[in-house]
C-alpha cells in the first residue's frame, strides 16, 4: 500500500471518516410558549436524563442600557428559567451533546457525529416527544440543519492552498478567494422559495484560516451550511400542524435538509474529496 | 461583533431606553454524575483562531427578510462558535482509511494492483459502522485485485474478511487452533449471525 507519508500536502477531513465537527437541528415556533407550558416541556425533558445526564438552567435578566443608571435592572418577568439545557460532557468538560430547550425553540446539537441515520434517529427521538406540546400552543417558524465540516491541510504550511480542496467556479464561493494568498472568509445567503409554504433559508460560511493549538499551529478550512426551512412566513401559505402530525412535517424536513445541504456541499467541495469522504453515499 | 458562545443577545431598544435582555447562565447547577476520583481529569484543548467574524452594522442596516436571515445565522452561530474539539474515535480512523483508498489509481502498489472497487469500499466500511462498541476493532487492508480486507492478528484470534464488492464477505477465521473458511452475503446492514461468535475475544 502507497505510504501517506510520502503524499504531498493535502486537507484531510477532521474526523478521518468524515469532515463533520458539529451538527445542529432546530425547531422554531412562535409564539413563544407561556409558563405553565413551557413548565410541562421541560417536565417532559426529564425523561432524557440518562442520555444527557447534565442539566443547566438559563435565567434572563434584564440590562438597562442607555438613559438612566446603567446595570443590571433585575429580573425579567417571569420567574421560570428562559430556558434548560440537558447535556453529556466528557471529562474534560467539554459539552458533546446538548438538547436545549426555549420558550421558542428546540435545539439538539452534537460534536458525536457518525452517520446520518444515527444522530438524526438520536435528535428525533428527543424532538418527537416535546414537539407536540410546543404546537399545539403555536406555530412552527423554522425547522434548521446546520453543519460545521472542517479540513486540516496536512503538509508543509507554505504550501496550503485551499483550491485543492475547493470546487474551482463554486457558485457558493466569493470567486476572489481562489487568488488569495494569505487567509480569508466567504459568505453567502439566499432565500428559495421551494413550495408556496417553505421559505428556505441556504447560508454558507467558509473560513480559511489558522488554528492555535497548544502543542501547534494549523492552516484549515471551516465550512458552516447553516438550512432553514422557514414557515409561516408573510407571502407564503400558512402551514397549520396539529401536535399528532408535527413529527412527521419535522421529519420531512429534515430529511430535505439534509438531502439539499449534501447536494450544496458537493458544489463546494471539489469530486476527489467528496469521494474522499464518501459524500454521495 | 461576535456573540461569545452561551450568550444570546435580543435587542429590545426603545428611543427612551435601550433594554437588552441577556440570557445569562446561572452557575450550572448540573446533576452530570461526577468523575470518579481515579478517572483522569484532561483539560478541554484551548483553541483560537482567525475566524473572521461578520460585522453586526452590516447586518442590522438591512431589511427585515435579510436581518431574519442574519438572524438565524447569529443564533446558529452562536450555538456553533464553541470551539471545543473531541478526539476522532479509532472507528473513525478506520473507516477514515478505507474511504481514503477511494482516490488510489490502478497500479496503487507498483506492481499492477486493481484500482479499489468502490463497492468493496463501501461494504468494508459498513461492516465497521456497525461492530458492536465492546468489540474489538480491525486493522484494514487492501487486496491487490481491488477489494477492502479486514483482519484481527489476536493471541487467541487470527481473523481476515475480504469484502467482495457484490453483498458477499470471504472470510478466514483461526480461534485456539479451530479454523473456518467460507463466503457469506452480507447486506450491510446486519451482521452476519455467524461472526460475532467467531470473531470474539
Amino acid at each position: 500500500m502507497p505510504n501517506d507519508s510520502t503524499r504531498k500536502g493535502h486537507f484531510e477531513p477532521v474526523h478521518d471518516a468524515h469532515a463533520i465537527e458539529h451538527v445542529v437541528f432546530v425547531l422554531q415556533i412562535d409564539p413563544p410558549l407561556d409558563d405553565a407550558r413551557f413548565s410541562e416541556v421541560r417536565k417532559q425533558a426529564e425523561q432524557f436524563k440518562e442520555d444527557l445526564p447534565g442539566r443547566m438552567d438559563m435565567q434572563a435578566l434584564r440590562l438597562a442600557i442607555g438613559v438612566g443608571v446603567p446595570g443590571i435592572a433585575g429580573p425579567a418577568a417571569s420567574a421560570s428559567p428562559f430556558g434548560t439545557t440537558f447535556n453529556r460532557t466528557r471529562p474534560d468538560g467539554v459539552v458533546e451533546s446538548e438538547l436545549r430547550i426555549d420558550r421558542n425553540a428546540i435545539t439538539f446539537r452534537t460534536l458525536l457525529y457518525t452517520r446520518w441515520e444515527t444522530v438524526w434517529n438520536q435528535a428525533h427521538k428527543y424532538f418527537c416527544a416535546l414537539i407536540p406540546k410546543y404546537v399545539a400552543q403555536s406555530r412552527i417558524t423554522g425547522i434548521s440543519l446546520n453543519y460545521v465540516d472542517k479540513f486540516i491541510w496536512i503538509g508543509d504550511q507554505s504550501e496550503c492552498k485551499p483550491t485543492q480542496l475547493l470546487r474551482t467556479g463554486s457558485k457558493y464561493l466569493s470567486p476572489h478567494v481562489f487568488e488569495l494568498s494569505d487567509f480569508w472568509h466567504s459568505h453567502t445567503g439566499a432565500f428559495l422559495r421551494t413550495d408556496p409554504q417553505t421559505k428556505r433559508l441556504l447560508n454558507i460560511n467558509v473560513d480559511y484560516l489558522e488554528e492555535n493549538l497548544p502543542d501547534k499551529n494549523q492552516r484549515v478550512v471551516v465550512i458552516t451550511t447553516v438550512l432553514t426551512d422557514m414557515l409561516n412566513q408573510p407571502d407564503y401559505s400558512v402551514l397549520e400542524v396539529t401536535p399528532e402530525a408535527a413529527t412527521e412535517v419535522l421529519s420531512a424536513h429534515m430529511q430535505e435538509l439534509h438531502a439539499f445541504g449534501k447536494m450544496t456541499f458537493a458544489n463546494i467541495i471539489n469530486d476527489e474529496m467528496s469521494k474522499r469522504i464518501a459524500l454521495s453515499e | 461583533m461576535t456573540i461569545p458562545s452561551r450568550l444570546s443577545v435580543f435587542g429590545t431598544a426603545s428611543a427612551a431606553q435601550a433594554c437588552l435582555a441577556i440570557t445569562l447562565l446561572s452557575t450550572p447547577p448540573t446533576i452530570s454524575p461526577l468523575a470518579s476520583s481515579s478517572e483522569q481529569q484532561i483539560p478541554p484543548v484551548k483553541k483560537t483562531s482567525t475566524r473572521l467574524p461578520l460585522i453586526k452594522s452590516e447586518r442590522e442596516s438591512t431589511s427585515s427578510s435579510v436581518a431574519a436571515l442574519t438572524d438565524w445565522f447569529t443564533t446558529v452561530n452562536a450555538v456553533l462558535m464553541d470551539e471545543s474539539d473531541r478526539p476522532t474515535t479509532a472507528r473513525e480512523k478506520l473507516i477514515g482509511e478505507i474511504r481514503s483508498w477511494a482516490l488510489f489509481k490502478e497500479n496503487w502498489d507498483g506492481e499492477g494492483a486493481s484500482a479499489p472497487l468502490a463497492s468493496s469500499l463501501r461494504e468494508a466500511v459498513a461492516f465497521a459502522g456497525i461492530l458492536g462498541e465492546s468489540d474489538l476493532l480491525p486493522e484494514a487492508m487492501l487486496f491487490a485485485a481491488g477489494h477492502a480486507g479486514l483482519f484481527w492478528d489476536e493471541e487467541k484470534l487470527y481473523a481476515d474478511l475480504e469484502f467482495l464488492g457484490d453483498g458477499r464477505i470471504a472470510y478466514f477465521i483461526e480461534r485456539q487452533g479451530d479454523k473456518h473458511k467460507g463466503v457469506l452475503k452480507f447486506d450491510s446492514k446486519k451482521m452476519p449471525t455467524v461472526f460475532p461468535a467467531l470473531l470474539a475475544t
